[in-house]
């Protein structure tokens, strides 16, 4: 206690007069604003000791005599008179009073709160010692800053420590042996930057820094609350882990993550990104009221969002107005309804959803695609010319062979109807016409998107359709879609006005024709398909017939659809062995090689292998093409449909539509069910530039939070980049930059990165190469005793960070270490090795399948996080429960730690695999053990910890060795499968977990 | 910063020890206050057994947390109900269905008497159902509360308003309050310890036993009845006992040649740290072996080593506050009485449960006493919220059952400073509204942590801009429950 107090003494008894923000804000805070603050509801006396004017007009502070004001009087005084009255708090301390007089006498001076204030950049600092020790601009600030305190940097790190170091900030692993190899031999001037050049185009950087997101998005697989189900909501996850490898600006990242849907012309992922606020929590147990669990989660949102881009700890006033930073509650519910109007509502399902084909699913399709493509045109263009015709169009009296149809009707057969003598019309060709009818301004259609005979289009070659249209019900519009395996659906043409809602008026996806045909007759319509993006030699397999009906509806008749080159081009039996058979039945074998014939007439379940024989042969001359590639090209075409519907349903935000807007009104002490006065929507106004417009939107809220001219945003941001690299923000309390939280220890240098990284145009990996090439970050992390005694904390950084890795981070180095891990990216969440009985959730019958090697190896973040039964070890290493926004995982050091990383099965099969590599790489164990120990910490060991390791080693391998039953048993339980020379793995199995445990491995430096 | 360490005593005592990064917060913050007592004691070697209570001197220097998840019937178990009878099977008065909501009732329901009777017992007489006789005969040292109630009606905000004074997730435990405010009084033991029978966890999950923004060392520990007793406590096979101990020599070693080099405190806290792990590795299954009992204490309770019960999870209760862990927390479920079949109505379920639970509860209590630890060591019985007095018949069910009820449930406590054979508040004829002395969830989490000598409104802690305590803004202590 004693240091802080002396801290406090040494700061305001210097020459200057107290600062308002710094020294004298706190202590009226602390004292006196829970009744004298912003809040008018609780507020006594009318006194606002927040505000000059309101101290100067109800004259409790005197600016002449500081000692006559009634402030201090009644601060000073005994008995029921004293302020803080007896049951609120204690008295103040004399230094308290000290400062509040010497304030008053400086005339009272009172700014608005530091972090309110605008971003400028700061004047860079003339330096005098350390003029050639900056490295970076922001080397300056810190510089100033020892120099004041007349401390001198620590000596530059030793390059194995800095890579390791830079590997961990950078990508959340360690280097590899054959990186650092790389790194010391390069004695280019540019080494450091070439190295943090390559963590950051690693795809692990991206993974890492999303690793670090997900505590504020409060990320996890279910939907916490009783149930808990599963939730599928990864593919944002892989979203978040994408951008950070794209390096998406973060003014960028943060609009599309709070209002991505909401922007012109969004895309899927824009709408994904949206996700980042569906983290809320759903509540699916019986009874529950969907409207309280809805608002506690927009609360939820509203708290998120200020926590996460502004450090402010708006929830305060979500019941009453915020007792210390000016923030009423009213504003609370003008920024609750900006994020009210999204169509989520607690429902168990967490509709709102996005069907999202993630970029991998896309890939796959897409070489699937490219093989069908391939396989198609080969079909294609085999056929043969000499071959007797079916009929004189693709479509008529019937679908080609293999089309399923699909459409209105489509399980009875998308109707064909027989048409001799019928009303309106009768078929143009065959004895059969396919009818749609629409209902009133609505939309109907037949289709089909699988022929097994694929066309390919002939150059010059136009697309035939006739169409008769009721005079009855005429629709509005008719229209024909052409499908390719290519680019699926993307060519239509239409007649009539426009409508509908697919691809883009006036382009090949949707081109107008013309008028609509006359109604009462047949017209015969061509389409030339370049028009429509179908060059020549372009295949097409569907084809659907659209229409929109008029007032009374639509009534179209299609009959002989096709192209003009139809009569040459006739092959269903070419892909299907059984269609050609019964082509031939039809006509009676005419034509047929009579042994052909009679071996066709035998009854399949009949015949002989010669007879089989025969068949084959014949129809293998009469397609021309192997029936492999066939069958082949049916198993790809299946397997393509497959993985174009492979789509994951995750929940979205979707804004209602305006008409559909909720009413936003202050809740009484935040209860859902009491509403106070309707609200509009708005941003507190201390953060708002007086002539701005508030934002009304959600899109104009996100707007507002990442533009530059917000004094938070850029602030909160590079101050969580400097924790997670320092250990420590430059504000400490890095989820608190209102007034209850710390000030800056170097205002200049946050100031300055945060507006740097505005110049950077908002890139991280920019800024993180000027902080990873600084001098500070070049310091050894050597403590001094000297430095334990001035300045234990690190705040004026005289040596480099030194700190415990994250619960991630530690797992996914022993991996990494191990030779275990896997690198895979993206993809469902795994299951690695848990205790049994972890997972007990009542009315939930989940159980956890532990996953296979490789997925039971992947990093840390992509393991199931439920919420109500999280990771055990990553609990035990500070990791959150991910029910809320979490902005700082508080360091602990605990046993039951030191027993996860003793015991934990992941820990110790990564133990043994590292022994196994160490045994592996040499055949004497002084080389062995050398290289164990560099793999593990980055640096080679010195003589006597390898006198220390071997002396283990003889050690355990004596014991091993007078109780192989035990070598059998304990390699067993590091999950080896090796059961020759186990007395030697086990013995090395306790090197590998002595070396995963080293302080050094486990800690950062 | 760095996590580095410069006052951090070179042997560490504590039971985990937190950061200097929230440490230096709190001192500034929190001033002499009882989270500056508590750190104090984290800080200094000698404070570690902290006997003193911070506000005032303490009547239960534990506590042991009996909940019976899923929450038992109060009609039937301890507040009779003789009017219930004559309207048993009738449809029930309107003034029970308005403005009520229910999670599974729908319709008119009908009322539902219980088909137990009761009996008064012990010189104060309380009445307790024929289902709990071993109970019965505790009755002169039980503090019956009737009038306790919640605004919660489903289980999982329910267990969270219980035992965080939020129905919402994240926020800390009692226990975890408990062992920060207190620490710990056994170093190589967790301070706070759960136990859990009946197959589930409670349906809040492990958020019911959470530091919510505590340090971490504050949760709630499990204290699992199969595999180890405590995560990764138990060495792996094959590894023998003496290569696990000659193997954290060379580790300290090597930790110490690390330290002499980089000058971190830290590495000291490491290495004390991997010391204690090594003797809780000894100290936990030692006290979570049952087989060191006498046949005639596991007869009293109907324990069984190497099983898995209620039962022996009350005996594991005393073991552990035997050796000074403060706070042991116990859920059973299965006492989700809606009546939609025989495994979880009131004829049948409901029986089984006290069966199960009866003996043990009698015998944990008998035994605290004949040591001489019930004295100061506070136990607690109590499911969530209460059950209506309306028969549920979801979907038409036959059998019997009851809803969820937040209006009024009962509850006991025995020990710690509480007043024996005492009754506390009623309820209405049909044991649906409370018509004397209200006691809610806040006030019974300011009765306990008065008993544990904290003031309510000052045990605080500082998170996102605001101290925050167990009893949010609410909470008075029932002076009436106190010895």
């Amino acid at each position: 206690m004693l240091p802080i107090l002396l801290l406090n003494l040494t700061c305001c008894l210097a020459d200057q007069a107290p600062d308002w923000a710094r020294d004298v804000r706190p202590i009226l805070a602390t004292h006196c604003m829970r009744c004298h603050g912003p809040d008018a509801a609780v507020r006594e006396a009318d006194l606002r000791l927040d505000s000059r004017e309101s101290m100067l007009s109800s004259g409790v502070i005197d600016l002449n005599d500081a000692d006559q004001s009634i402030l201090l009087q009644r601060i000073r005084a005994h008995g029921e008179d004293r302020m803080p009255p007896q049951d609120a708090g204690r008295a103040l301390s004399d230094d308290e009073v000290a400062i509040l007089s010497a304030w008053m006498t400086s005339g009272a001076p009172l700014q608005t709160h530091w972090s309110f204030q605008k971003i400028e950049p700061p004047k860079p600092p003339m330096l005098g010692a350390l003029k050639a020790w900056p490295q970076q601009p922001l080397d300056t600030f810190v510089a100033a800053k020892l120099e004041q305190s007349d401390l001198h940097p620590s000596q530059e790190a030793s390059r194995t420590t800095w890579l390791r170091r830079a590997s961990l900030d950078i990508r959340g692993l360690p280097p590899t042996p054959e990186e650092l190899d790389h790194f010391l031999n390069d004695e280019s001037e540019l080494a450091y930057e070439h190295a943090i050049d390559r963590f950051l185009a690693s795809p692990h950087y991206g993974e890492y820094w999303a690793s670090q997101w997900l505590d504020l998005a409060r990320y996890a697989d279910t939907q916490g609350y009783e149930q808990d189900r599963t939730r599928t909501i990864w593919p944002w996850r892989d979203w978040v882990i994408d951008a950070f490898n794209a390096d998406m600006p973060f003014d960028e990242f943060t609009v599309r993550q709070l209002a991505g849907d909401l922007l012109p012309a969004a895309t899927d992922a824009d709408v994904l990104a949206t996700a980042f606020h569906r983290n809320t929590m759903t509540n699916s147990e019986g009874g529950t009221r969907d409207e309280e669990y809805r608002v506690a989660a927009v609360i939820d949102r509203v708290n998120t969002t200020y926590q996460t881009w502004m450090g402010l700890t708006m929830s305060c006033a979500q019941c009453h107005t915020h007792k210390y930073d000016p923030i009423t509650h009213e504003e609370y519910y003008q920024s609750f309804a900006l994020l009210n109007q999204t169509a989520d509502a607690d429902r168990v399902d967490d509709a709102p959803h996005l069907e999202w084909q993630t970029p991998q699913q896309r890939a796959h399709a897409q070489e699937i695609a490219a093989v069908v493509q391939t396989l198609s045109t080969e079909i294609a263009q085999t056929r043969r010319t000499d071959v007797p015709s079916q009929g004189k169009y693709w479509i008529d009296d019937g679908l080609p062979p293999g089309a399923t149809p699909l459409g209105e009707d489509a399980s009875n057969g998308w109707p064909w109807r027989i048409g001799l003598n019928a009303k309106p019309c009768d078929p143009i060709s065959g004895n059969q016409m396919s009818e749609s009818s629409a209902q009133a301004n609505a939309f109907a259609q037949h289709y089909f998107e699988n022929s097994a005979e694929p066309i390919q289009l002939a150059e010059g070659e136009k697309i035939i359709a006739h169409v008769f249209l009721d005079p009855a019900q005429t629709p509005e519009m008719i229209m024909v879609q052409v499908h390719s395996p290519a680019d699926l659906w993307e060519h239509r043409a239409y007649w009539g006005t426009n409508h509908g809602t697919w691809g883009e008026d006036g382009s090949p996806s949707r081109l107008r024709m013309g008028a609509l045909p006359e109604p009462g007759t047949w017209t015969k319509l061509v389409i030339d398909p370049t028009l429509i993006g179908l060059p020549p030699g372009s295949i097409v397999d569907g084809i659907a017939l659209s229409q929109y009906g008029g007032p009374d509806g639509g009534r179209v008749f299609w009959d002989a659809i096709g192209f003009d080159s139809d009569a040459e081009r006739r092959h269903d039996w070419q892909f299907d062995r059984s269609a050609w058979e019964r082509r031939l039945a039809a006509v009676g074998y005419r034509g047929t090689p009579s042994e052909v014939a009679d071996a066709l007439r035998v009854p399949i379940a009949d015949r002989t292998p010669a007879h089989n024989e025969r068949i084959e042969a014949e129809w293998r001359y009469a397609t021309g093409t192997l029936p492999d590639t066939k069958s082949h090209f049916r198993d790809q075409r299946e397997a393509l449909a497959q993985a174009r519907l492979h789509r994951v349903t995750t929940p979205v935000m979707r804004a209602l539509p305006k008409d559909g807007y909720r009413a936003t009104h202050i809740l009484t002490r935040g209860a859902w069910n009491d509403p106070a006065e309707q609200v509009r929507p708005g941003v507190p106004q201390i953060l708002q530039a007086p002539t701005a417009p508030n934002p009304q939107t959600r899109l104009d809220f996100a707007y507002w939070i990442a533009s530059e001219s917000n004094p938070l945003t850029a602030r909160v941001y590079v101050n969580r980049i400097w924790e997670s690299i320092f250990g420590q923000g430059i504000v400490e309390t890095s989820e608190d930059f209102g007034t209850q939280g710390d000030l800056p220890t170097n205002q200049p240098l946050l100031d300055h990165l945060a507006t740097r990284v505005v110049d950077l145009g908002w890139s991280q990996k920019a800024l993180l190469k000027e902080i990873c090439t600084s001098a500070t970050y070049r310091q050894s992390s050597q403590i001094t005793e000297d430095l334990v005694a001035r300045d234990p904390d690190n705040t004026l950084l005289a040596r480099g960070p030194r700190f415990r890795l994250s619960a991630e981070t530690i797992r996914d180095q022993a991996l990494a270490i191990s030779g275990l891990l896997d690198r895979t990216l993206h993809g469902p969440p795994v299951f690695p090795a848990q205790p049994d009985g972890t997972w007990q959730v009542v009315y939930n019958g989940a159980q956890w399948a532990e996953s296979p090697p490789g997925d039971r190896h992947r990093r840390g973040l992509y393991t199931f996080w439920r919420r109500t039964a999280p990771y055990p070890s990553m609990m035990t290493f500070d990791a959150p429960s991910r029910e809320f926004c979490v902005s700082r995982r508080i360091r602990t050091n605990t046993p039951l730690q030191a027993l996860v990383t003793l015991n934990d099965p992941v820990y110790l099969e990564a133990s043994a695999h590292l022994g196994q590599l160490m045994h592996e790489i040499a055949d004497n164990d002084h080389a062995r053990l050398t290289y164990g120990f560099r793999r593990a910490t980055g640096r080679p060991a010195t003589s006597a910890e390898l006198e220390m390791l071997e002396s283990l080693l003889i050690e355990a391998r004596d014991q091993f060795n007078d109780d192989p039953d035990s070598a059998n048993e304990f390699v067993r339980s590091c999950r080896l499968s090796q059961t020759e020379n186990t007395t030697e793995l086990a013995a090395w199995a306790i090197i590998g977990n002595v070396l995963l445990n080293l302080d050094e491995v486990l800690v950062k430096s | 910063m760095s996590g580095s360490t410069h006052n951090f005593p070179s042997t560490p005592i504590e039971f985990g020890t937190m950061e200097q990064v929230t440490r230096r917060q709190f001192l500034s913050r929190v001033g002499a206050g009882v989270g500056g007592m508590a750190l104090a004691s984290l800080l200094n070697e000698q404070s570690f057994a902290l006997q003193e209570a911070p506000h005032h001197p303490a009547r239960a220097k534990r506590v042991i947390y009996l909940h019976m998840a899923g929450s038992p019937p109060h009609h039937d178990l301890l507040d009779p109900k003789p009017a219930l009878d004559k309207w048993d099977g009738e449809k029930c008065p309107d003034h029970l269905l308005d403005p009520e909501r229910f999670a599974f009732i729908k319709g008119h329901p009908t009322v539902l008497a219980s088909p137990y009777s009761f009996k008064q017992h012990g010189e104060s007489g309380i009445q307790i159902s024929e289902l709990m006789p071993h109970l019965a005969s505790c009755a002169d040292d039980l503090c019956v509360v009737r009038s306790l109630h919640t605004d919660q009606f489903n289980h999982a905000p329910a267990q969270l308003f219980l035992y965080t004074g939020s129905p919402r997730l994240g926020r800390p435990s009692m226990g975890s309050w408990t062992v920060w405010g207190l620490g710990s009084s056994n170093e190589n033991l967790p301070g706070y310890v759960v136990l859990v029978s009946g197959g589930k966890v409670p349906s809040a999950g492990k958020s019911v036993w959470g530091n919510g923004f505590l340090p971490s060392v504050h949760q709630g520990v499990q204290c699992r009845s199969s595999g180890d007793p405590i995560l990764y406590v138990n060495d792996p096979k094959g590894l023998p006992r003496d290569l696990r101990r000659q193997s954290l020599d060379a580790l300290a070693q090597l930790n110490q040649m690390q330290c002499d080099r980089m000058g971190d405190p830290e590495t000291l806290a490491r290495v004390a740290q991997y010391e204690l792990a090594f003797r809780m590795q000894m100290s936990v299954p030692e006290a979570t072996e049952l087989a060191d009992e006498s046949p005639q204490t596991l007869e009293s309770y109907g324990a069984s080593p190497g099983g898995s019960s209620f039962a022996n999870n009350c005996l594991l209760a005393r073991r552990l506050v035997e050796r000074g862990v403060r706070f042991v927390q116990l859920f059973d479920w299965g006492w989700d009485t809606h009546g939609t079949g025989p495994h979880d109505d009131i004829v049948t379920q409901l029986p089984k449960k006290c069966e199960e639970t009866d003996r043990p509860v009698a015998a944990l209590l008998k035994d605290l006493k004949n040591r001489g630890l019930l004295e100061d060591t506070l136990v607690i019985w109590s499911g969530e919220f209460g059950r209506t007095a309306m028969n549920e018949k979801r979907n038409g069910s036959t059998y019997l059952g009851r809803d969820h009820h937040p209006h009024c449930f009962s509850m006991w406590m025995a020990g710690g400073g509480v007043k024996g054979g005492y009754v506390h508040g009623e309820t209405c004829e049909f044991g649906s509204q409370i018509v004397r002395a209200p006691v809610g969830i806040h006030d019974l989490q300011a009765t306990i942590m008065h008993l544990l000598g904290f003031d309510h409104e000052r045990l605080t802690y500082p998170f996102q801009g605001r101290d925050y305590r167990l009893t949010d803004v609410h909470g008075k202590i029932i002076t009436e429950l106190l010895a």
